[in-house]
């Protein structure tokens, strides 16, 4: 494993944020914590790094406990802050040089390493440019550069993507994705549950400070006992076609509003070739088909009982 | 060695950081400018001849001969011309006809008095004639003192133990670009208590102290690379404001360039202290630069930075000692123009030590606050 968290709790005053999380990382593994603003994703991810004291529990990072070797753990980490962490006065490289010298890169090797990183980012190019004139999607992108220049062996990425525009979210989601492919270990906090699905193999939901489900995305789409929905539009309606899919196999509800029919099925049943095929022979043009399956905002949503997204107006 | 980055890119920042840049050169380049042609005629001093003064020698009273003498000597005479009488009224006359500046008395009472009656009007012979007369004093006391602890020694001088202080022997003094020059510069170095205030803070505006901390690093490397950044920047605003006025407005920094600058390192080393701690104990950067910028303003006027030193009232002369300003003042002056050596040593002693103190407590504060 290498990272293997137990128990950890972490107190603001009366506040719980952190409460009582265990969790493991094994090494190649994107790990997603997930879950609306203030969940404590955040306070966990510091804690584990060791900017901020955990109150209780153990940390193990690449086999060695955080409190005693946390100066030389800290060495082979990276971290993309939630907020964007660089110098406005200094241009694209030398923000990503500073950072570099306070790993001990130096000469030829850091010069590679922040040609590298800003190739990586896509930034090369603007490598002369001061940050202050920068967009907010190339800043995400050199936050990024900064974290990555000594190579760390675990890189945190807390909600990498907020704020930007949805080309450098794209560029963002790819760099990950080979980072991923080339085997790096990464903890991914977001409240877009489409990033996390994309992107990781493993996932945490966190709430109110607590870990509330865990297991790859296959696994916590079981959480979910809702059934799937199929909502088509039709160019008229056939009454007897509503009565027909009502007596199909595996449909526990069919309802009709306008030219609209929805149709509730048994989770798993895979039920949307009958219901075409149903319609076909009925003689009904369709309009327009929307399949509904569980995802992460479902089962956010089944645990909860609010939405991610809720949250995150809210917040 | 990453305390020297931390340094090195603070400071680079903090120079193009034009805002701050326009604040911290073009401002005191202009003032210089302003003050140094507005109050040009407070520097402009009237050909020093001997002042007259009349000594009423009207008895054979020990201490009389003894001030009789010292008045007489060559040094003195160079200064004050001594007429002697031997009535006090018959000096009196004298004084009020106008025909000398300042009558002097020993009355010859046991306490041995000295009374020294000037004609009102002129502060500059006023003061000649009060310098002579404490010299004198400080000289028998210390006599009077050297017997008391059973001296004998006949050759004992004790005229000689007198400091002379900030007078060039070639004539030399400053103009008013040249003293304005000085306080400006000081004024400054003393606004690098600012830079203090958000030295550590601006980490956290840039949201950049969570990769300070998330590196290995450890506080102290942080807090040294940060103090010392901001020195370097204050030191290189320094440097263009001497280099500029040296050869734009031909302001006199004297023969040791080097030693100014020494000056220039210790009160940037005091003023970014200063606003760290500041910074620290008020817990809030922004309450620290209000309260820091309304100070500096203070003490640069205590210092003798807009009203010349020698134009201040006794009170506002002693509150001076209060002011950095004023004894970074003494020093670039006692340096510039070969003044006392003792002086410069003690006044950058005391710079120091306050840094150095107001350093400390930054230290542990910080640690407490950002560890």
């Amino acid at each position: 494993m290498i990272l293997e968290v137990k128990n950890l709790i972490k107190r603001y005053g009366d506040t719980l944020a952190v409460d009582n999380i265990s969790f493991s990382i094994k090494e190649g593994e994107i790990f997603g914590l997930l879950g609306p603003n203030g969940a404590g994703k955040t306070t966990a991810i510091d804690t584990v790094i060791g900017i901020r004291d955990a109150d209780k529990g153990e940390i193990n990072i690449f086999g060695k406990d955080m409190k005693k070797h946390a100066s030389e753990i800290k060495k082979y980490i990276g971290i993309v802050p939630q907020d964007i962490a660089i110098y406005p006065d200094l241009t694209a490289y030398e923000n990503v040089e500073f950072f570099g010298r306070l790993y001990d890169l130096k000469g030829s090797l850091l010069k590679a390493r922040v040609e590298e990183v800003l190739e990586f980012t896509g930034l090369l190019d603007q490598k002369k440019q001061f940050v202050r004139n920068f967009s907010g999607g190339m800043k995400r992108r050199l936050n990024i550069a900064c974290a990555l220049v000594h190579r760390p062996k675990l890189i945190i990425m807390d909600e990498p993507t907020v704020g930007i525009d949805p080309q450098s979210r794209n560029h963002i989601i790819e760099s990950v994705k080979k980072m991923r492919n080339e085997g790096s270990t990464i903890i991914y906090t977001s409240h877009y549950m489409e990033e996390v699905e994309q992107l990781c193999s493993y996932i945490a939901i966190m709430d109110h400070g607590k870990i509330i489900a865990r297991g790859s995305k296959e696994e916590l789409k079981d959480f979910v006992t809702v059934e799937e929905k199929t909502v088509i539009t039709l160019d008229g309606i056939n009454y007897t076609l509503v009565d027909r899919i009502k007596t199909m196999d595996n449909v526990v509800d069919c309802s009709v509003e306008g030219n609209v029919i929805t149709v509730i099925s048994k989770k798993g049943t895979n039920n949307l070739n009958n219901i075409i095929q149903c319609i076909i022979d009925s003689g009904n043009q369709i309009v327009s088909l929307i399949s509904e399956k569980p995802d992460l905002e479902t089962v956010f949503l089944t645990l909860t009982g609010r939405t991610l997204r809720d949250e995150v107006t809210t917040a | 060695m990453k305390a020297l980055y931390i340094a090195y890119y603070t400071a680079l920042r903090k120079v193009r950081n034009y805002g701050n840049l326009t604040s911290m050169l073009a401002l005191p380049i202009v003032m210089i400018l302003i003050l140094g042609a507005a109050l040009d005629g407070s520097f402009q001093i009237e050909n020093i001849n001997p002042v007259k003064v009349i000594l009423v020698n009207e008895n054979e009273d020990e201490l009389l001969q003894s001030l009789n003498e010292f008045l007489k000597q060559e040094d003195i005479k160079e200064i004050i011309n001594t007429e002697t009488v031997e009535d006090f009224d018959k000096g009196m006359e004298k004084i009020k006809n106008g025909e000398a500046f300042a009558l002097v008395h020993v009355k010859t009472d046991n306490e041995g008095r000295i009374h020294v009656y000037k004609r009102s009007g002129n502060i500059f012979r006023s003061s000649v004639v009060q310098s002579v007369i404490d010299s004198f004093n400080q000289s028998a006391n210390a006599e009077y003192a050297y017997s008391m602890l059973g001296g004998n020694d006949v050759n004992t001088s004790f005229y000689d133990n007198i400091s002379e202080e900030s007078i060039n022997p070639d004539g030399k003094r400053p103009k008013a670009l040249d003293y304005y020059a000085m306080t400006m510069l000081i004024m400054t170095m003393m606004y690098g208590t600012t830079y203090g205030a958000f030295s550590m803070a601006e980490e956290q505006f840039y949201r950049t102290e969570i990769r300070l901390k998330s590196a290995s690093l450890h506080f102290h490397e942080i807090f040294i690379g940060k103090v010392a950044g901001i020195i370097l920047t204050l030191v290189i605003d320094a440097s263009v404001i001497i280099l500029f006025t040296k050869y734009v407005y031909d302001v006199n920094w004297g023969d040791n360039i080097p030693f100014i600058m020494f000056t220039c390192i210790t009160l940037a080393v005091l003023a970014t202290s200063l606003g760290v701690a500041t910074s620290m104990i008020i817990g809030n950067e922004n309450k620290a630069h209000a309260l820091l910028s309304t100070m500096v303003q203070v003490l640069t006027f205590l210092g003798g930075g807009y009203v010349p030193y020698h134009s201040m009232s006794s009170v506002m002369k002693k509150l001076s000692f209060l002011s950095p300003n004023y004894l970074g003042l003494r020093i670039m002056l006692n340096a510039i123009y070969d003044g006392s050596q003792s002086q410069i040593r003690n006044y950058m002693a005391i710079l120091w030590i306050a840094s150095l103190s107001l350093l400390v407590i930054s230290a542990f504060r910080g640690r407490r606050s950002l560890a």
